[in-house]
């Protein structure tokens, strides 16, 4: 897709209806994994960093009690972990590579898109290593991981909604500003 | 989706600054993702032929064993083959698209992406290789997973090179027509050395 930029000033509000409507589909079903993978969170650590370290080093399940003792996990191995981070590092940044190219060709700021692709690696790597540091070095690194998971939801949103406002809404927009511009219907 | 004629190829020197963010990101996390598949298999049950023999074979002859593993069914390896044919083929397909706008001799493009796309299928067949063919297919099995690591490693570092280092190794130069010069251009003219 980085061949678009030879054509100067290609951006998503001038793709056929077609190449619209496929973009569209699959940043519906992006954005259906995306939440698919936040409530599979929800059920291992309930998204908090006392579940998070009860999911890695063992203990009481998130919202779980003494008396059940299916609530009790065990702590992680090595091996376990592994497991987890060999596939995430190569998922989630093929989803963002793909996403990137998407908002490449928006007309959004380059620095905004820089930061957001920074956002969302940075929380990939923090999502990604922050199993083994709450395991192996520190459960406070709970926190981290809740941070991490925040930019990765928050470049993830904000890689779903420009391409969506660039193909759908910026042409209303424009039609909107003229007819206001020349006061005509 | 149309492209522009093969000439106006955007290689990696010229991409604009959010793209090497992107492209860098991706491939740093690509080679950690090899590096993780290392691991894993080092934790499994060993990096080795021998290792990689027991994981889908089982371990009940080794003597000195730290933990017994079965020998997977039938319906697992292929299960195996399966996840990896996805797992394999994405990594691949983006490392060979970036390394084909990299700037390297034609000759170790082609090279690196026929050692890439090599090393992938036969770390893909792994798991029926050595469970139809028994221990001996271990060690290409071993040799491919650790190759297609090495190679995308290399890949990576030829890309990351073109992406961050190549556009400072002078000024960029437009080709500009000699007067009277009609046709292709010919040696590109530096600005201060003026027609």
């Amino acid at each position: 897709m980085t061949q678009f930029h030879v054509y100067g000033g290609f951006s998503l509000h001038r793709a056929g209806l077609p190449i619209r409507s496929l973009l569209t589909a699959f940043l519906v079903m992006a954005g259906i994994s995306v939440g698919v993978g936040a409530v599979n969170y929800q059920l291992r650590t309930g998204l908090s960093a006392r579940g998070s370290q009860a999911w890695y080093r063992g203990g009481l399940r998130a919202g779980g009690s003494e008396a059940r003792p299916e609530s009790e996990l065990t702590a992680k191995s090595p091996l376990e972990l592994m497991d987890a981070t060999h596939p995430h590092l190569f998922n989630q940044a093929f989803l963002f590579f793909v996403l990137g190219h998407i908002l490449a060709l928006c007309a959004v700021r380059p620095g905004l898109k820089i930061a957001i692709y920074l956002g969302g690696f940075g929380g990939v790597l923090a999502d990604t290593a922050s199993p083994w540091l709450i395991r192996f070095v520190d459960p406070r690194f709970a926190w981290f991981q809740l941070a991490g998971q925040a930019a990765m939801a928050l470049a993830f949103a904000a890689l779903l909604f420009f391409p969506l406002r660039e193909m759908w809404g910026r042409e209303a927009r424009e039609a909107r500003r003229r007819k206001a511009k020349t006061g005509g219907p | 989706m149309s492209r522009p004629s093969g000439d106006s190829l955007l290689t990696l020197h010229r991409v604009p600054p959010g793209y090497r963010v992107l492209y860098t990101g991706v491939l740093l996390f690509f080679v950690a993702g090899y590096g993780a598949g290392l691991a894993q298999q080092a934790l499994r049950s060993g990096l080795s032929p021998a290792g990689i023999a027991h994981w889908y074979l089982g371990n009940a002859d080794a003597p000195r064993a730290g933990r017994l593993l079965f020998a997977m069914p039938p319906a697992r390896l292929l299960d195996e083959v399966w996840r990896r044919s996805l797992a394999d083929a994405v990594p691949v397909l983006v490392l060979l698209a970036l390394l084909f706008r990299a700037g390297i001799p034609a000759r170790a493009r082609w090279g690196l992406g026929a050692w890439l796309t090599g090393t992938a299928l036969v770390d893909m067949a792994a798991p029926a290789l050595v469970g139809g063919l028994g221990a001996a297919a271990a060690v290409p099995a071993f040799a491919a997973q650790v190759g297609l690591a090495a190679g995308a490693a290399l890949s990576s570092a030829v890309c990351l090179r073109d992406l961050w280092l190549r556009q400072r190794a002078g000024p960029r130069v437009r080709a500009r027509a000699r007067p009277g010069q009609d046709g292709p251009s010919g040696r590109p003219v530096r600005p201060a050395e003026g027609p």
